[in-house]
């Protein structure tokens, strides 16, 4: 996954406009287990607009997707 | 979608067609009531043509420029960026001694931001994603130890 260049504080300026749950989205794209899982599920076939991943996966990572494929 | 002027309003229903004329909305009193009560509100305004009003749960400037700073220390070490390099970036304003760091105080600060992070990575994020009510609740450990 691409990352801000930390030395870099023009590329975290737009985040000055977030609010705490899209906090919570750029820590939870941090979370190596988590990036993993979506690449698997990105990998598999579905829908568009369908909800991406299991309940389970909803309940473990208190997110849940649609595809936008 | 209800699309007002200056916001978008997402709404789910039971069925298709009764989006259009919604006369009430039943909330449950759970623990996400208040965030319930005040999508509710923002939405009853706009209904009404009435500006939104400030948004329940709006981070304070302080706290957004923490969490920025938690997002590129994390990015910082992931790019193996040395701690000492992490401190002169984000947290001096002149460059750190080699021979100075070892006791310098900073180094503590650094240590103590990614742990932040790193907790925030881990689980903690849960709690922001309920933010504010998420301010009540009494911090635990569930987020760790977990395999």
């Amino acid at each position: 996954m691409s990352r801000s260049d930390w030395t870099d504080p023009a590329e975290y300026e737009h985040m000055r406009g977030y609010e705490a749950d899209e906090f919570a989205a750029e820590y939870l794209i941090r979370n190596d287990d988590f990036v993993a899982e979506c690449d698997q599920l990105a990998s598999s076939a579905m829908t568009s607009g369908s909800l991406a991943g299991s309940p389970d996966f909803a309940a473990r990572w208190g997110a849940r997707f649609h595809n936008l494929c | 979608m209800w699309p007002s002027a200056s916001e978008k309003h997402p709404i789910l229903v039971d069925t298709p067609d009764s989006a259009h004329g919604i006369d009430a909305i039943v909330l449950p009193l759970d623990e996400n009531f208040e965030t319930r009560l005040d999508a509710a509100r923002r939405f009853w305004r706009a209904l009404n043509g009435r500006p939104p009003g400030v948004l329940y749960g709006a981070l304070p400037q302080q706290t957004k420029l923490r969490h920025i700073l938690n997002l590129r220390a994390h990015d910082a070490r992931r790019a193996k960026a040395a701690y000492r390099r992490i401190a002169e970036e984000l947290l001096s304003r002149d460059p750190i001694a080699a021979r100075d760091w070892r006791d310098h105080h900073l180094r503590h600060k650094v240590r103590a931001i990614l742990r932040r992070a790193d907790r925030l990575v881990a689980g903690g994020y849960r709690d922001l994603l309920l933010y504010p009510q998420s301010r009540n609740r009494k911090p635990d450990c569930r987020y760790f130890g977990k395999g």
